[in-house]
């Protein structure tokens, strides 16, 4: 798979939601993503690696579950 | 003029209006007092209502002298954070952008206090848009700790924490989307409370992150925090987000007496600064003192919540500032510019991904930790708290690292929409703050003001002022 530079993350960045990145910004953002990506990954493998099944997510009745145990 | 009045605390001056020990105005004169010496050391407020306040005090005043029912904050002196709206006033934000912005509406925190009776002196100085957690603020200039000036005062609710520590208001709003309630209250000494997700309505006050945002009181004692937990807390029509609970209903006095409550105590404790570290074992001497059981158990937190609560915060915040983040990027700070843009890098099936796993991390950590306990103690702030020169760092590289680290212990809270309360337990040899923080379960604030107020009445901790 093609790996993207710092550059081409922030210029994808900015075409896409019209925004000017300084090449510092663009670094960072890369950076942030890079983690981004890592953590919703991680989450999906501890959720069973799939959320197909799961119900949507609607996170007050899940507090008031946890409010009851 | 003689501000001791300002030194009661909130509990305290309440009581005194209404026995007529006090009037609001002397209340009012004694805190502007404070805020006239203390302002230009501290910075607090972005304005100042002193006029509006006299006159709040004065209508207070004959109301009390006609024998009026008292609502529970009759003629006392608040002020808040300055992004919850009032119609027809500015409301900042903190920042350039909005400095001019004058909204339609008001708050339904701000209504719920106004009818119990507070009176509002100004709104106060915060991190621009509550991105930030230290109080640098180059449009409205830095606010300043209020134990010592060379130190941050937190943020991003920074005003709330030093003004309401420097004993300028009797207690404050705040809000807290990643620890901006309990770092501020951390390092300036106060109680500090991230209510549960949708307990407090979030109508009229401006928005950070839509699923992390929460609205929360500081004040000097556990009581006083209770006290505006319950006015403030409740379903609100307004807010469609907001948990359809019923009203926080006090007990007559909070329970002083712990005994028999179960506190989390991890394992194996996080890093922390030894003078932190000592402060942990001294707290929890202190409520094993009080009968409360300690219980070993194994936190489940690697890091990976704080950085799901970046993600989603980074999304959403993102996205209300989309538009200005195009027109106007000039305007904001670089350290926030820089906080902002990222989150329109990430990824809208990361974004679901996270907010899907929300439920079963929560699940996750009840069963874990507070299925086994009444409230996990836990660190706000790792070190000791720093000056503002060591964390004024731009945007530059290390940015992240120290974001990160100053909201290590805060941020997953968010993510897990639980209560915690921000607690001083002691002070560092510097004569700085030391705080941990109590995390319940849902919908138990009251746990942990109970437990807080235990601590507070053991150790008499609120009752010293700093020396500013």
């Amino acid at each position: 798979m093609t790996q993207l530079d710092e550059k081409q993350i922030g210029d994808l960045v900015g075409a896409v939601h019209s925004v000017e990145l300084t090449p510092a910004q663009a670094a960072n953002a890369a950076r942030m993503l890079m983690a981004a990506l890592a953590a919703a990954e991680a989450a999906r493998l501890v959720c069973g690696g799939s959320f197909f099944d799961t119900e949507p997510a609607n996170f007050i009745p899940a507090l008031a579950r946890g409010a009851l145990r | 003029m003689n501000t001791d009045a300002a030194l009661l605390t909130l509990a305290e001056a309440v009581a005194a209006v209404r026995k007529r020990e006090i009037s609001a105005r002397a209340l009012t004169e004694a805190c502007l007092a404070r805020i006239e010496r203390l302002q230009p050391v501290l910075n607090c407020f972005i304005r100042i209502d002193a006029d509006r306040a006299l006159a709040a005090a004065d209508a207070a005043d004959q109301a009390t002298a006609r024998g009026e029912a008292l609502g529970p904050l009759h003629g006392v002196p608040l002020a808040h954070k300055d992004m919850f709206y009032r119609a027809g006033t500015v409301a900042t934000c903190g920042s350039k952008i909005r400095s001019d912005f004058v909204p339609g509406h008001t708050a339904t925190v701000l209504e719920r206090l106004d009818a119990a009776g507070a009176i509002s002196l100004g709104m106060l100085n915060m991190a621009e848009f509550a991105v930030g957690p230290t109080g640098h603020n180059t449009h409205w200039g830095d606010c300043r700790n209020a134990w010592n000036p060379a130190h941050i005062a937190g943020g991003s609710s920074s005003g709330s924490g030093a003004a309401t520590a420097a004993r300028l208001c009797f207690g404050a709003l705040g809000s807290d989307t990643g620890g901006s309630i309990r770092t501020p209250a951390a390092v300036n000494g106060l109680f500090g409370l991230k209510p549960t997700t949708g307990r407090v309505s979030r109508h009229g006050a401006m928005g950070l992150s839509f699923t992390l945002d929460t609205v929360g009181p500081l004040a000097r004692t556990a009581e006083d925090c209770a006290l505006l937990f319950s006015i403030i807390a409740g379903a609100d029509p307004k807010d469609p987000t907001s948990a359809q609970s019923k009203p926080v209903t006090l007990p007559p006095r909070l329970d002083g007496d712990i005994a028999g409550l179960r506190i989390g105590v991890p394992r194996r404790p996080p890093a922390l600064d030894p003078e932190i570290e000592a402060k942990r074992v001294e707290s929890l001497a202190v409520l094993e003192g009080l009968g409360a059981r300690l219980v070993e158990l194994d936190v489940p937190e690697d890091g990976i919540l704080a950085d799901l609560g970046n993600l989603v915060m980074g999304v959403e915040a993102a996205t209300l500032h989309l538009q200005w983040l195009r027109e106007r990027p000039e305007d904001y700070q670089p350290q926030v510019l820089g906080r902002l843009l990222p989150g329109l890098s990430y990824p809208g099936v990361a974004y679901l991904e996270a907010l899907q796993a929300r439920p079963h991390y929560l699940t996750q950590f009840t069963t874990a930790v507070l299925d086994q306990c009444d409230a996990l103690h836990w660190p706000v702030l790792p070190m000791k708290v720093p000056t503002r020169a060591a964390t004024d760092i731009g945007a530059g590289d290390g940015m992240q690292d120290m974001i990160r680290r100053l909201s290590a212990f805060t941020r997953p809270l968010n993510y897990l929409g639980l209560p915690g309360l921000a607690m001083p337990v002691g002070f560092d040899e510097d004569g700085m703050p030391v705080s941990f923080q109590l995390i319940g379960r849902p919908f138990d604030e009251l746990t942990l003001l109970r437990i807080g107020h235990a601590v507070d009445q053991a150790t008499g901790i609120s009752r010293r002022t700093p020396p500013v």
